[in-house]
């Protein structure tokens, strides 16, 4: 199987040097005209020979023409005005300068198309333009860029105000999520309501759920491709908002060199070589309820002083240099953490006192840095070094003293704790070939190591008198085995247009994972194609098989800091999924998308937990406790979106089924998939209809969520209980879930800059002052506009009979301010 | 106009908070049976050496409110029981066989207003054991080694170790002072760690009612396995015990059926969330009551428990057909 996609894709290269003729080639990077961001997948476009391309992650191109004199380029990009043209007939270097519309034109916001879907091989990916996601209305008022995707077809949360996904079928931890292409194993804050991407540091994000290139791997449902902003290179910008959860800091800039700084002073506006991007948040629900709950417990000479707290908090950061036109290295590091705690006091009296402290948390440090290498005008190249590391940490403590005079004293000290953690490091080579215009090639190398220490839990307790001393001591460790995995993995892909009207995507990626002298070998062939049957239309098939190596252990529908990642081991092996996908995309007056796409998967090797296992407390292998199965899901999709205009946004509708079948899981028959929805509906408008306000809305309708329950109860005269019986799990389902959100923008420019620059001209912070493009912005916001009480989760009453659903999220308003600078 | 607009705004969203801040937190719901009927719950709790019984109830849909006194008892059913092929019909007056190893039993139920029942099993064979040795250590521990012997039946049962009883008479000086009763026997035997007994720190358990399972293909030759017996209050230096001995001890070893097996593990999981189970006894029954509360409440706090249906090898309905098979093991001093 390997040699022959090996022969194959050889074989389909070598053919292209048929095709080898007088030949040159234009690369380059296209940015933005005032940030000097490099754009990723924005087009170039040869308007003479009508062959073109797309600008990679690092914001490259590089185009090869044959049998044609001259070009004429033109770099398009959403959002942009389209770049002159470019004339060129050999070798040459050039670099697209694109200027947002939006600065252009200040009342109609136009823009156009990056690359039309048809034209696009690429099938079941969707890029939301972060524009867009900053304006779709959020739980309170917390922009959350996973929460737009949730809207997206084929994609379904896990529940109300949850960030969790579920791509077509498959669960939250079969979704690999990457930031600056470093995966983050915890996406999520507050159990769930948040994801951990603060919007304000995303230049990019791009979903792919099926039609999987080569390059992705190590999860079986989707790739959500998240990137940072690198920051402006000639003027120093940020942003202070303030909502009802978080506070947000943002900071971008150059650091300018000496002669950069000369410049400035002559009154230039130089480029710089180095820029930074910086941005935090952090929640303070904890500053106002820790005090106010303290002051409650301690009032009227109570003596038990309680002093609880939650909040999470977010740091991004970029720096990236360029040292010349060939090369350039990125630093992205991202740190966050959700920490929750209790400490109570109580003293009865002076003589008896106790303690109880109750610390969580749990977050994700991530560290990747990125040397982008242009070999020559055809080959590029991307190496990339990443650490990523996940923590969950429980601790609780007990502090009793019992020391009245008039009796025996006594001491009970006791202390738990719960841990779980990953460390992966990775070093990974990314080399990019356009030999010809018929063929673009990618391949790379992969090697991570992953270390794993699932569960380890620790128990003290001292208890003592003042007669014995110490009555009873115990200090143990239970769990904490470390599991070293190594990953390797090596993939090839070709984008081969032979003809005008059919285009292909093949290639394969070889894997493999070793643990604990256990080694899984993996060959995942990939294919997409596109066949243009009209201009604005094209018919596109793919098939990929993915291969998965860690599983998420999880009891609750919500992200849980609990939730265990653990690797596949001797007898859990490697889960496995293949799916054919068929659409149609259709372009409609190159201002609207609109795609059809039907599904087919079929996932090997799934795990779920037994019946009665749960994540605490259980010390031994977690192996144990969980059953090996397979599962399918099929489903149609529809999207029509509209990226551009002064109205934009998207209707995605879902139909899909998503089944599983475990031998010892409901007597072996097949049952629904936890999260198997039926229908799934949104739109997302958002209309600009001044240059300071704008609207958004969406709405969402889903089939209920799915659960077990209790269908009859018996008495059990051999147990002596009252047993329970339910006919099928996740054989019940919900009321159905809907909801409408309503946002609005008011966007104020600063007195100073409406009235020209008093500030200083020139300096770090360019011409105009720090305040040249400053703006307020205030957005009003509210979730779940008719108050629709979506079921969270259902409640049985065995005494009574009675069945209730639970609901958490009324109507909630939110305001926030937005001073950008 | 923007202003008027803002006003608007802010009015139309109070009057929405106003209205989410209603007790609509919590809502009942319509639960249908979706026509699902109510069904014949059969328990049959067999033993080797004694004759057949069949008790019959039926179980209760959820929605219908019943007291935890109605069992839902049924008395009017035709029962049939079947040995061998041989049929008897069960009422007040029939008398019965008394089962055998290796004897298939099926019941049938039947009732107008339930779907008929119907169950089989074939009896176990008998499984026997002998105690080696057993020694009283100084720190109260009690080691019992004890030999079971190949087991000769269907190798897919299991053969299992059940504490019945057993106590330490506690001395100071000469004096006895405590009869100090066992709450289980600890084993550290690998063996055991082939079929799904809960483990904790290597300590597997068997307590009353609940047995120690070794598959019965680790009996093919005679096995020798190690328990132990422990005083926890003999750690404790205020009592100053100074001499313990044994009282007695009662074990059985029992064989069952593969059913058998699968129907105690989902009893386990349904009832006491067996996953976890604490450290043995010895070490602190302090320690035990504190961590399991706070494990508790991390469990609800944290993850749900996946739901257990109990097991049943009942067709049409539900309860179970139980067969086993006995043997005592007594040690006296």
């Amino acid at each position: 199987m390997l040699r022959r996609t090996i022969y194959v894709i050889l074989g389909l290269l070598l053919m292209s040097g048929a095709y080898a003729q007088e030949r040159y080639t234009i690369s380059g990077y296209v940015t933005d005209a005032e940030s000097g961001e490099r754009l990723i997948g924005a087009a170039v476009y040869d308007t003479i020979s009508h062959q073109g391309t797309v600008t990679n992650t690092a914001g490259f191109y590089s185009l090869t023409l044959t049998n044609t004199a001259h070009c004429a380029l033109v770099a398009s990009y959403v959002g942009y005005a389209p770049s002159k043209p470019y004339i060129a007939n050999q070798d040459r270097t050039h670099h697209f300068v694109l200027s947002s519309t939006t600065k252009l034109q200040e009342v109609t916001v136009t823009g156009h198309q990056s690359v039309s879907a048809p034209d696009n091989v690429q099938m079941s990916a969707i890029e939301v333009p972060v524009t867009q996601i900053l304006a779709i209305p959020a739980l309170g008022g917390e922009v959350d860029v996973l929460k737009a995707i949730q809207l997206l077809p084929g994609v379904q949360a896990s529940g109300e105000g949850s960030a969790g996904l579920y791509v077509r079928g498959g669960g939250p931890d079969e979704n690999l999520i990457t930031l600056d292409g470093a995966p983050l194993y915890n996406i999520n804050h507050a159990m769930g309501m948040f994801s951990v991407f603060n919007a304000d540091a995303i230049k990019n994000v791009t979903l792919y759920k099926g039609n999987f290139p080569a390059r992705f791997g190590s999860r079986l449902s989707s790739v959500i491709d998240v990137r940072q902003k690198e920051g402006n290179n000639t003027f120093w910008h940020g942003g202070i908002s303030v909502g009802l959860i978080s506070s947000k800091l943002n900071l971008e800039g150059p650091i300018f060199g000496k002669a950069q700084l000369d410049s400035l002073k002559q009154g230039y506006s130089p480029r710089a070589k180095t820029t930074f991007n910086i941005s935090a948040r952090r929640t303070y629900f904890d500053a106002f309820m820790a005090p106010l709950v303290h002051a409650l417990s301690t009032r009227e000479g109570g003596t038990t002083s309680v002093w609880p707290g939650y909040y999470f908090y977010d740091i991004n950061a970029k720096l990236s240099h360029t040292f010349s036109d060939k090369d350039r290295i990125t630093v992205g590091l991202y740190n966050g953490a959700d920490v929750e705690y209790v400490y109570i006091k109580e003293n009865e009296d002076r003589y008896d006192r106790s303690q109880m402290n109750m610390h969580y948390s749990w977050g994700n440090t991530l560290a990747a840095v990125d040397w982008q290498h242009t070999i020559n005008h055809q080959l590029f190249l991307n190496t990339r070094v990443h650490y990523s590391g996940y923590y969950c940490h429980l601790n609780q403590s007990m502090n009793v003293v019992n020391g009245s005079p008039d009796e025996e004293g006594t001491t009970f000290d006791q202390r738990m704790s719960y841990g779980s953690m990953i460390h992966d490091v990775s070093v990974s080579s990314h080399l990019e070939y356009s030999p010809n215009q018929r063929h673009r090639v990618l391949a790379g190398i992969e090697y991570t190591y992953h270390h794993f220490r699932p569960s380890v839990q620790n128990h003290f307790m001292l208890s003592g008198s003042d007669t014995t001393d110490v009555v009873l001591k115990e200090d143990t460790t239970l769990g904490g085995d470390v599991l070293h995995g190594h990953e390797v993995a090596a993939y090839i892909e070709d984008t081969w247009t032979p003809t005008k009207w059919f285009r292909l995507n093949y290639g394969a990626r070889f894997s493999m994972y070793g643990i604990n002298g256990k080694v899984y070998p993996s060959a995942e062939p990939r294919i997409g194609m596109r066949f243009l049957l009209h201009k604005d239309v094209a018919l596109k098939l793919s098939y990929s098989y993915m291969s998965q190596y860690v599983h998420l252990l999880s009891n609750s529908q919500v992200s849980m800091p609990s939730d265990l990642w653990v690797p596949v081991t001797k007898n859990i092996p490697p889960m496995r999924s293949m799916q054919v996908a068929g659409g149609v995309s259709y372009n409609i007056c190159n201002q609207v998308e609109l795609s059809v796409e039907g599904y087919y998967k079929r996932s090997l090797n799934l795990l779920e937990y037994k019946e009665g296992a749960s994540f605490m407390g259980y010390t031994g292998d977690w192996q144990q406790q969980v059953e090996v199965g397979n599962g399918w899901s099929y489903g149609v999709e529809l999207l029509v979106q509209r990226k551009v205009g002064p109205v934009t946004g998207w209707i995605g509708y879902t139909w899909s089924r998503s089944m599983r079948q475990f031998d010892n899981i409901n007597e072996g028959k097949p049952f629904h998939a936890k999260y198997d929805r039926e229908h799934d509906l949104s739109i997302t408008l958002q209309y600009q209809i001044t240059p300071r306000f704008d609207v958004a809305g969406t709405w969402v309708y889903g089939t209920g969520s799915r659960g077990t329950l209790v269908t009859q109860e018996y008495w059990d005269n051999q147990a002596g209980i009252w047993a329970t019986y339910y006919n099928e799990r996740n054989g019940y389902q919900m009321p159905d879930y809907h909801r409408l959100d309503l946002a609005m923008n008011f966007h104020f420019p600063h007195k100073r800059s409406e009235k020209g620059s008093k500030g200083k001209e020139t300096g770090y912070y360019g011409r105009g002052g720090w305040l040249r493009n400053a703006e307020h912005i205030l957005n009003i916001s509210c979730y779940n506009v008719y108050c629709r009480m979506n079921p969270v989760y259902i409640e049985q009453e065995m005494s009574s009979g009675k069945l209730y659903q639970v609901s958490i999220f009324p109507v909630l308003p939110s305001i926030s301010y937005y001073f950008k600078f | 106009m923007k202003r008027s607009v803002l006003h608007i705004t802010i009015a139309l969203l109070l009057s929405l908070v106003i209205t989410g801040c209603e007790d609509i937190f919590i809502r009942e719901l319509d639960f249908k049976s979706d026509g699902e009927p109510e069904m014949l719950v059969l328990s049959a709790n067999n033993r080797v050496g004694l004759r057949p019984n069949v008790l019959l109830y039926h179980s209760f849909y959820f929605g219908h409110a019943h007291s935890q006194a109605d069992k839902g008892i049924i008395k009017d059913a035709e029962v049939t029981v079947r040995i061998n092929s041989t049929e008897w019909h069960l009422n007040d007056s029939t008398q019965l066989p008394r089962l055998q190893a290796l004897d298939t039993v099926e019941v049938i139920a039947t009732h107008p207003d339930y779907p008929t029942v119907t169950a089989h099993q074939v009896m176990p064979n008998k499984a026997s054991a002998h105690v080696v040795s057993w020694t009283i250590r100084p720190n109260y521990w009690m080691d019992i080694v004890l030999e079971i012997d190949p087991y000769v039946g269907n190798q897919d049962d299991v053969v299992g170790v059940l504490f019945n009883s057993g106590s330490l008479n506690l001395y100071k000086g000469e004096k006895k002072v405590k009869n100090f009763q066992f709450s289980g026997l600890y084993s550290t035997d690998v063996v055991f760690a082939e079929v799904l007994n809960m483990s904790a720190e290597g300590y597997y358990c068997t307590k009353i009612n609940e047995p120690l399972f070794l598959p019965s293909s680790a009996l093919q030759q005679p096995l020798q396995i190690h328990l132990i017996a422990d005083c926890p209050w003999g750690m404790d230096n205020k009592n100053n015990y100074t001499k313990a001995t044994l009282s007695s001890l009662n074990l059985e070893i029992c064989a069952y059926t593969y059913d058998t097996y699968l129907y105690w593990q989902s009893k386990r999981l349904a009832t006491d969330m067996q996953y976890y189970m604490g450290p043995p006894s010895g070490i602190g029954n302090a320690k035990e009551n504190v961590l399991e509360d706070i494990l508790e409440d991390l469990r609800n706090m944290l993850g749900e428990q996946e739901p257990v249906r109990m097991h049943t090898n009942v067709q049409g309905g539900l309860g179970y057909l139980n067969g086993y098979s006995s043997t005592a093991v007594s040690i006296k001093p």
